[in-house]
Formats: C-alpha cells, structure tokens, sequence
C-alpha cells in the first residue's frame, strides 16, 4: 500500500516588494508517497523552487508570504509548527540539495565540518562516531574519506555537488527535495551524478522531489511527474502517464515538442510559442493561453478546474 | 525614523548644553583648603627644545630657564638692572670693560660652589653658540681675576651691555663638561631657586625646590610645566584645577575665567608688536604708502583679528618704554583722503595692484582680508599669498613681496635692540628695505650710546621717521592674559611671560 | 607559506628605500631652512649658515640622500635637527602612548562596530538597523576634537571622573580611546553590515539554514566569517593609520604621541626626525598590510591556497 508522506493543499505563496506583487505559486496541489519520487518540471519561474522552499520554510522571509495552503508531512502541518521545531525537521527529516554547488558550500569550513554540522545538530552522535559517519555518507557519494579535511575550492564541481548530497543523506532524511542538481555541473558530469542520486534514492528508500526544467531527466529518475507553468500545476500523473498518455495539457505537448528528436529528420526544434508571462502581469483565464496553439474563447476568460483521468491531472478546458 | 533623529540629536544637544553651561562653576572636587598646597602645575603651551640656556631657541623654554638657573645681572619688572649673581660691577671709562664681582653664597644643584670660571666657561659657550652669537655679538669675551671677580670684554661700547649679562644664565661647568651639550640640553644643571627633576617628553616637565638657593628656599616645593597644545584643553584643564598657571589664555577663555569664582585674572599689553611691513623698495612712492596708512582703521582691523583683545599702537613702543615720543605724523582713518592722494599722485583705481605675503594662519588670513577690503575701497588690488614658515622665511632675502607680515618681540627696556633689526641696513629682520644714512647713523650712535636719555632722545628721532615715511601698517601689541588659581599669592608676571615662582606661594 | 612571507619580507627594502627618498625629497624640496627656522627671525644670516654647515646641508642632495641611507643601514639614524639628541629617543618615548591608544581606539570600534553592524545586518529594515545607520552617520560626521571636548566638558569638568589630559593612569586612555574609537566605529557598523547583508543571502547560508542550524550559529558561523575580509583589511588599515595620525586626539586630550612630533618635526624642517618617524611607520604600516594578507589565509582558505 502507497503511504503518502507529504501533502500539498492549496499553496499560495506570494512575493511582495515595495514596487510589486508577484503570485510566484498559485493554488497548487502536490502528494508524495514514501519510498517514490516526483519530478516536478517547469520553465525558469514556473514556481518550482519557491514551492520547494516552502516545504522546508525557507522562503526569503521579508518579501516571500504563504498566503493559504497547508504543506502536511507525515501527518503534521509544516506550516503551524514553530520556528523551533521546523529547525529539527530540516537537515533531518526533510533535507535538500541545491542547484549551485559551487557556491552552495561553505567556502571558509572542511567538507568534514559541513557534513558534521548536520550530525551534531540532529544526531545524539559522540565524537568518533560523527567522524565514522562523514566517511560512510562520503564513501556513498563516492568521494574518498581522505579528502574530508580539505575545503569546498579543492573539490571540482561534480565533487562538490556530491558534498551536498553527502550533507542532505547524511542523517537519513525522509523527504529529499533535489533542486535542479545538475542543471550547473558539465554536461558529461550531469549523468553521473543523476545516476548517482537515483541509484542512491531507490537503495535508501528516501521520497525525493526532483526539481527540473529537463524532461528527460525526470524521465531517467521519476515515478511521477507535475508539470508546472506560471505558478500552477498544469498536469500531474505517473511517469508513464506524463511520457505514454494520450492526453497532454498544450503546455507539455509544447515541452516534448521542444526536445530534439533523433528519429524524426527534423531541421528544426518546435518551440512554444512566446514567453512565459511575467509574474506580475499573469494573464486572465488559462495563464496559457495567449501561447497556446488551442486557445479559445473561454480560455480567455476563465481559469479551468483541474479534471482526474484515473491519476492523471489535467488542467485545461480542451478536457472539461 | 525622524522620531529617532530628533531625539538623537536632543541627546546630544542636552549633553551640549550641559557640559557648556559648565562654564565657570564651580567644581566639587577641589583640594582640601585645610593644608596649604607646596605643588604648583603650570600650563606649558607646547613641548621644548632644549632647557640649555646656551642651545634654547623658542621664547616659551625661558621662562623654564629663569628658574633652574640665576644669571649674571637682572632686569627688574621697570626695567632697571639690578644685581643678581655679580653684587656689584664696574665699567671702565671706554666703556669697553666691564667688571663683576660675585656673590659668595651661590651653589649650583650638584653642590658645587658658582665661581668666576663657570661665568666665564657660560660667556664662552653663549659666544660660540650659534642660537646666541646674534644677541651676543657685541661681546668679546671674560676672563676670571679671581673666584669671585670675572672681566668682560666689549667689541665695542654697547649700550644694552647689561641687558645681555641679564641674559647670561650661568652653568655648572664641571656638570656641562661632564654631560656634555647634548646631554646638559635635557638634564640642566644651574643654581637657581628649582632643580630639574624629570622631562617626559611631550608630556611635563618636573622640578623641585632647591632648598639651598641663594635667596631661602622656595614655598612651591614641586614645580610642574604641564604640556598642552590645545588652547581648549588647556582652559578645561585650569577650571579642573590640573593647571594652575596659564599664561597666554585666549581672549574668550579670558571672559569665562573673569567669571569664575575660583580663578584670578591678570591682563596686560605683552611685548609682541604686530604690524604689516611695506616693501619700500617696490612701492616707493611715500604718497602711496601715505593713501594706505589712511585706508586702515586700526579698531577694526584688532576687532577682526583678535577680537578687539590687542592694544592698539601706531608706534612699536608703548608708553614708558625707551624711544616712545607722542611727537609723531598720525594717520586718521579716513578713506576719501585716501582716495584723494591717490588721486592727486596721479594713479587710476585699479592701476596698482599688489601681493601681501604671510605664514599661513587663521589670524594671518584674517589680517589679510582685512587689508584686502580696504585697500580694494581706495582702488589698489591686494593679492593674498600664504606661505609655509619655511618659504615665508626663504621670500624675505629676496624681497619677493609688496607686503608682508611682521611681529617682533620689544624689550621695553632695550628698543634699540628691536629697532636696530628693524631699521637698520644691516638689521636682520628689515623687512620694510627702507635704507637711508640718516637711520644707519642714528642706529649706530644709539648702540654706542651708554647714557639712557641721550639714547632715548636718538631712538625717538627714529620713532618719528618711521611714521613719517609710512613703512609699515601698524597693528597692536598682544595682550598677555594670564589666568591662575584664587589661592596662589604673590603672582607677578611680566609683559614678556617671565615670572619667578620662587616669589609665589598658596594661601591658607 | 613560509617562502611567501619571506618574499614578503623581502619586498620591504625597495618599498622603504622608495619611502625615504620621496620624504627625503620632499624635506630637501620644500623651502626653507632649518638653521632659520630654529635660530629665529633674529640671528645673523651668517649663524644660520654656520649651523646649516654644521648640519652637512651644503653637501649636494644625492651626496645627503646616500649618506643618509649608509648610515641608516648601520642603525645609525642621526640627530635632531631640533635637540640634537638622538632621533630615537623621541621615538622611544612617545611610541608606546601612539600604540597603546592607536590599539585601544581601533579595539573600541571593533566592539562597537561589529555587533553593531550585525545586528543591523540581521535585523534589516527594524528598528536597530535604522538607529544603526543614523547613528553611524552620526558618528562618521562628527569632529575628532569636538567629540573629545565634549567628553572632557562632560566627564572632566563636570562629573570629575576621568583626568582631562595627559597620560599616566588606564583613566587617561579611556577618553582618548573613545574620541578615537567612534569614528571608526561608525566605519567598521556600516561596513560589517554591508557584506553581512551580502553574505547572508548567498547560497551557502540558505544551505546552513536547510540543515536546521539556529540563527545565532548561521550568522556567528557561516556568515561571520565570510564577511570578515573586508571588516579585518578596514581594521587592519585603521589601526595602521591610527599609528601614523592621531595629531588632533593627541592635541585634545595632551598626549605625547608620534603624531605631534611629526608635525612639529616637518614644520621644524627637522628632517632625520621625520625620516625615522616616517620610516618607522611606514615599515609598521608594511607589516600590518601583511598580517591582514596573512590573516585572509587564515580567515579564507582559497586565499592561502594562493600564497605558494
């Protein structure tokens, strides 16, 4: 039986400055079930990140507000629980990797002390034992131990993000939240560690959202995918669902249509048709449709409702 | 945020006030009236050189001199001489030899006795020392007759002979020897009513009383010079009784310690004349110089440059000092006379232009916009030009100026000295390039001139000269305001900043 | 690291040598001389140039510059022009106050600066962040010598706590140390809080923050630290420059220090005096510049990586 371990309901969060408000994620809804993974994959502002953010409640905190929603993780309302106790849930219970090792690491503190931070502040650890368990989690990121003592500057960028993930399993996470993790590293690194964070996620039995803009990616490591567009989640479903369906929201029609195919001789890509909307300029209705290829009338002026096929979320008045 | 601000800035302004509305009251922490004090902290107004009567060069290390160390004869506060270590003397007819016979009783800090040998080793090193030789030029040298009896010997008759032997602070020769100058310029041994204790540098200097001295010990047993350099810190210290002597107060320091209960106040014109020095030699035509004498109102020119605190004077010498006459051409103020000359003499406004020189100084400037505005009135442009010491200095040979800035220190006693330097071809500080033979000769009969009135008589011939010829601007002479403790008695300070604390001491 | 600061080290001789010639130069340059100056308005012109003579003034510039150099490299740094004394002596005796306040002063900003500035950092846009920048503004603009009178009117004369000038007690430093410290001070809070601004919202922070560290440790751990670069260089040159130039606070408070003899030197064209002065604190200031370089390694290990 699937157990769910995280819950979405209703997430709204918002960035307000002085000069603008910004509906960065809008109404969405999300479930993880333990043990499996969903992708979630968007263009650059989709809301992907600020989504991942609010999980762990690390939202930039002047300007970053959750308007409504409740985020429940194995049965609590991350959302209600105090500064206090959202601080032993992180690194602990949920943890995350981010996009940028390079500057993701402490550049002044050992690769040993950044790992070890995390064990002293979650782990009844006494001294020897700490040191045995930054040379397990490092041997299982594939770095070997006799390089803990030196600094983040001496590692190479695939290294490094392996010092992240190092420091996001190190104390056994339920929920890791990876976010766009190869999306900065060499093209030829980028599988290697994908591989690695996949292999590693299905031996730990660890939950992971995967945070991409890549659909292959999502392909190679996901049991389920949501795609996301302008702060809302236009479909959701199984891997199988996303990659085999019949049915497809225009918006991820458009992104399958955008990755090059070796099959088909093709001279060119098909790219969506203009750009995603500003975040403070969101469209009436469908926040597709002024790209959208089947874009009518009542698309303009009305948002359509979210319809289930058996799982598989769709956001779009073509299925209403 | 505003909020804020204004109540900073209240802070602030409260703690001002406060500490402002300080002034003159009375403070609690005051010493024990009960026991009268022996100390005495006096306000030194910057660090010395050297505390060698042979080597000191600054006028304010003197006063420092004046009680370690007794000099031949003395100069009184009326300016007659008097004995001090020679008890008597006698000149010879020629006025070439002057002979003096010493006290027996005198003893120098080391214990030794103050003979012959030691004025005449004090004579010699004043002869070949280079900050002295200019003053002591007139003498050829000293030869001791026996332990009490020493014979010097003039260049020439000199007329301030025993001026200069008022200045001639014997030695210890066996200390000096000893020591040696460069050692002896910081360790000073002498025979006067204090013994140097300790010099820390920049910060004090410290003596004590010698109980042997000549004339009884002193009461002021320990005798500090406290080195401040900032006028403000130096009155804060006397209102916190830190000092308790400071000679040279600031005029509105002065105003606030008249009103202070604890502080008495002393008020005299000092010895330093101000003036501005014309360059005759590139403005040569008197009706000019006449047209500016006119274009300035001495009053004013004081107000602006020191407040109103400088006493006026349109002569270097003040009343009751050799060479004052009040037979002298006076200039009025009135600037439609100036015009008038100018224009009679035949010069357009804005035809003469000129460049007033000076060392770069608050007071300076002031002196020089002054002096800008007004000539400006009668159509001369006055271009100001402030220099460092250095290159002020090094422009006076060269005669790079039309105007310049001037300030001698008078001896009221001896104005041919000043004048002398002034006014004569060969003076070392003639700025005003004004040569005729008449001055030389009546400058050179002066020097030689050993009977007071006749000297006087000369020295007024060249009083009136120098107004009638319009050499210089004339300012003020500084006033000395000297402000100390309520408690100390007997203080008596002379114009030139001189006084003997061995005369003071602190009431009961 | 050890044949980087012996390069280090060795960088020095050109630089000072660079040093004394320019002053030399500039002493030679300006006009005037010191036989003038220290004899007086009154003396001979003969006198002034017997003493200048004895002084070895006559000689050409070069001649005095070699000369200069010879003798300085045996240690032996002349006579002042204005004592005759040795020029060390006056070194000797006032360098210890210009050290003690120079140390305190920059001690004092850095307790009040730093936290100050943290704060401020942390706690941007509230209240402490606003009374922060309106009183290091304050602060900043407030006279040296104004400040320090205030404190002497105040303290001195009429609460009676603190002796107003001079030096003998901890007591005497307090004021002194204070009037120096508050400007920078008011430098040091707004200069921590500008690269603690920017250090905190880096990537690294956010990933202290992701594995459940408190605040404090975020700020005091991963952010400090990072920041620090800037905060030691300023520090570093503060105190360096309190070394060479406290004039006004010595002048306020009658301390004995290097600043007033410096100037009373260079207006008594007292030229060995000033060389071994200038010489001393340039060769201070040289050594300081290289503990900070040296504490960035310590402080930043990409930064030591690099001195090979």
């Amino acid at each position: 039986m699937r157990e769910k371990l995280l819950e979405i309901r209703d997430l709204k969060v918002i960035y307000k400055t002085d000069e603008e408000t910004v509906e960065a994620v809008n109404n969405i809804d999300l479930d993880l079930y333990k043990g499996e993974s969903l992708g979630i994959v968007g263009e650059t502002g989709a809301g992907k990140t600020t989504t991942a953010l609010s999980i762990i409640r690390l939202l930039p905190y002047r300007v970053a507000k959750i308007l409504s929603g409740e985020i429940i993780f194995n049965e609590q309302n991350l959302l209600e629980l105090s500064e206090k106790d959202m601080r032993k849930i992180r690194g602990n219970n949920i943890s995350m990797i981010f996009q940028d090792p390079m500057s993701s690491l402490n550049p002044v503190l050992t690769v040993e002390d950044q790992i070890a931070e995390v064990l002293r502040l979650h782990m009844d650890y006494g001294k020897e034992m700490i040191k045995k368990r930054v040379k397990e989690v490092l041997q299982l990121v594939g770095i070997p131990h006799d390089r803990m003592f030196e600094y983040p500057h001496q590692f190479s960028g695939g290294m490094k993000q392996r010092v992240g993930i190092a420091i996001a399993l190190a104390c056994d996470p339920d929920l890791l939240i990876a976010d766009e993790p190869t999306t900065a590293l060499d093209v030829t690194i980028q599988a290697q560690v994908l591989n690695m964070i996949d292999e590693l996620q299905s031996r730990l039995k660890t939950s992971m959202i995967l945070i991409t803009h890549d659909l292959g990616v999502v392909a190679q490591t996901c049991d389920n995918v949501a795609i996301m567009y302008a702060g809302e989640i236009v479909e959701s479903g199984t891997a199988k669902d996303i990659f085999e369906g019949e049915r497809h929201h225009p918006y991820t029609e458009g992104l399958f249509g955008s990755i090059p195919n070796l099959d088909i001789d093709e001279k060119r890509l098909n790219p969506i048709q203009g750009v995603m909307p500003e975040p403070s300029m969101l469209p009436s209705g469908c926040r597709f449709h002024p790209r959208c290829p089947h874009c009518m009338d009542i698309c303009i002026a009305e948002s359509p409702q979210s319809k289930s096929f058996d799982g598989h979320h769709i956001k779009c008045h073509l299925f209403l | 945020m505003k909020k804020i601000v204004s109540l900073i800035l209240l802070v602030l302004l409260i703690t001002t006030i406060t500490a402002c509305n300080q002034n003159g009251v009375a403070t609690d922490n005051d010493q024990p009236q009960s026991v009268a004090r022996t100390d005495l902290n006096i306000l030194q107004f910057g660090d010395l050189n050297s505390l060698n009567p042979v080597t000191n060069t600054s006028a304010f290390e003197g006063r420092l001199i004046l009680q370690m160390f007794d000099s031949l004869t003395n100069t009184s506060p009326d300016f007659e001489i008097e004995p001090w270590v020679a008890e008597s003397w006698d000149i010879s007819d020629d006025g070439l030899e002057y002979t003096f016979y010493l006290r027996d009783d005198i003893y120098f800090h080391n214990g030794e006795k103050l003979t012959a040998d030691d004025v005449v080793f004090t004579v010699e090193r004043y002869l070949e020392s280079p900050a002295r030789a200019s003053s002591y030029f007139p003498m050829q040298g000293a030869v001791a007759l026996d332990d009490s009896t020493v014979k010097i010997t003039m260049n020439f008759p000199f007329a301030g002979t025993l001026f200069l032997t008022s200045g001639l602070y014997i030695v210890s020769e066996t200390a000096y020897t000893e020591l040696g100058e460069q050692d002896f310029n910081i360790n000073p041994v002498g025979s006067g009513a204090y013994e140097f204790v300790r010099w820390d540098e920049g910060q004090q200097i410290v003596m004590k009383a010698n109980e042997n001295y000549h004339l009884g010990p002193a009461q002021i047993k320990d005798l500090t010079f406290r080195i401040i350099t900032d006028p403000n810190t130096a009155f804060v210290a006397l209102e916190t009784g830190d000092v308790d002597l400071y000679t040279g107060v600031r005029w509105l320091d002065f105003e606030l310690a008249e009103s202070n209960p604890n502080l008495a106040t002393m008020s005299q014109p000092g010895v330093s004349y101000f003036y501005i020095s014309i360059n005759c030699e590139r403005i040569t035509d008197l009706r000019i110089r006449q047209a500016i004498m006119h274009a300035v109102n001495l009053d004013e020119m004081n107000i602006v440059v020191s407040e109103g605190s400088g006493t006026i004077s349109e002569i270097p010498v003040l009343e009751g000092a050799e060479g004052y006459t009040k037979d002298f051409v006076s200039y009025e103020y009135n600037i439609e006379k100036a015009k008038q000359i100018l224009e009679d003499a035949g010069y357009a406004p804005g035809e003469l232009e000129y460049t007033y020189t000076y060392i770069e100084s608050a007071t300076n400037a002031k002196r020089g916009e002054y002096l800008q505005a007004q000539l400006n009135r009668i159509g001369i442009n006055l271009i100001l030009s402030p220099m460092e010491l250095g290159a002020w200095f090094s422009s006076l040979p060269a005669g790079e100026y039309d105007f310049t800035t001037g300030g001698l220190t008078m001896n009221p006693g001896n104005t041919e000295w000043s004048y002398y330097m002034m006014f004569h071809s060969n003076g070392t500080f003639n700025t005003m390039n004004f040569f005729t033979e008449e001055i030389d000769e009546i400058l050179d009969a002066a020097r030689r001139e050993l009977d007071r009135d006749a000297r006087d008589l000369l020295l007024q011939q060249i009083t009136k000269i120098i107004r009638e010829e319009a050499l210089y601007i004339p300012n003020f002479f500084t006033t000395l305001n000297a402000v100390y403790d309520k408690g100390l008695a007997n203080v008596f300070i002379n114009p030139n900043d001189y006084f003997r604390v061995h005369d003071f001491y602190w009431q009961e | 690291m050890k044949r980087y600061i012996i390069n280090r080290l060795l960088l020095l001789i050109p630089t000072i040598l660079g040093v004394t010639f320019i002053i030399f130069t500039i002493m030679s340059l300006t006009p005037g001389d010191p036989g003038r100056i220290i004899l007086g308005q009154g003396a001979e012109q003969a006198d002034v140039d017997q003493f200048n003579r004895d002084l070895g003034l006559d000689r050409p510039f070069l001649v005095r510059y070699v000369t200069y150099v010879a003798n300085a490299v045996r240690g032996d740094f002349g006579l002042s022009y204005r004592t005759g004394r040795p020029v060390y002596e006056s070194i000797r005796n006032r360098f210890p106050f210009t050290v003690t306040l120079a140390f305190l002063g920059v001690l004092g900003s850095m307790i009040i600066g730093i936290p100050l500035g943290i704060l401020s950092a942390v706690k941007q846009y509230s209240f402490w962040d606003i009374l922060g920048s309106v009183s290091a503004m304050f602060l900043a603009a407030v006279p040296g010598f104004w400040l320090g009178l205030m404190l002497i009117l105040f303290f001195s004369l009429r609460l009676g706590w603190l002796p107003s000038s001079g030096v003998g007690t901890y007591q005497h430093y307090i004021m002194p140390a204070i009037t120096l410290a508050i400007p920078g001070a008011a430098r040091i809070l707004r200069l921590t809080r500008t690269t603690m601004l920017e250090t905190i919202r880096t990537d690294y922070v956010r990933t202290a923050r992701a594995k459940g560290a408190k605040e404090r440790t975020v700020v005091w751990k991963h952010a400090l630290r990072n920041a620090l670069l800037p905060i030691v260089t300023s520090i570093g040159v503060s105190f360096a420059a309190a070394l060479g130039g406290t004039v006004i606070t010595e002048a306020v408070f009658a301390l004995p220090g290097l600043g007033t003899l410096v100037i009373t030197s260079i207006r008594m064209k007292d030229t060995p005096q000033v060389m071994a002065a200038v010489l001393l604190l340039s060769f201070l200031f040289m050594i300081i510049i290289l503990l900070i370089d040296l504490t960035y390694g310590f402080i930043d290990p990409r930064i030591k990586s690099m001195y090979r």
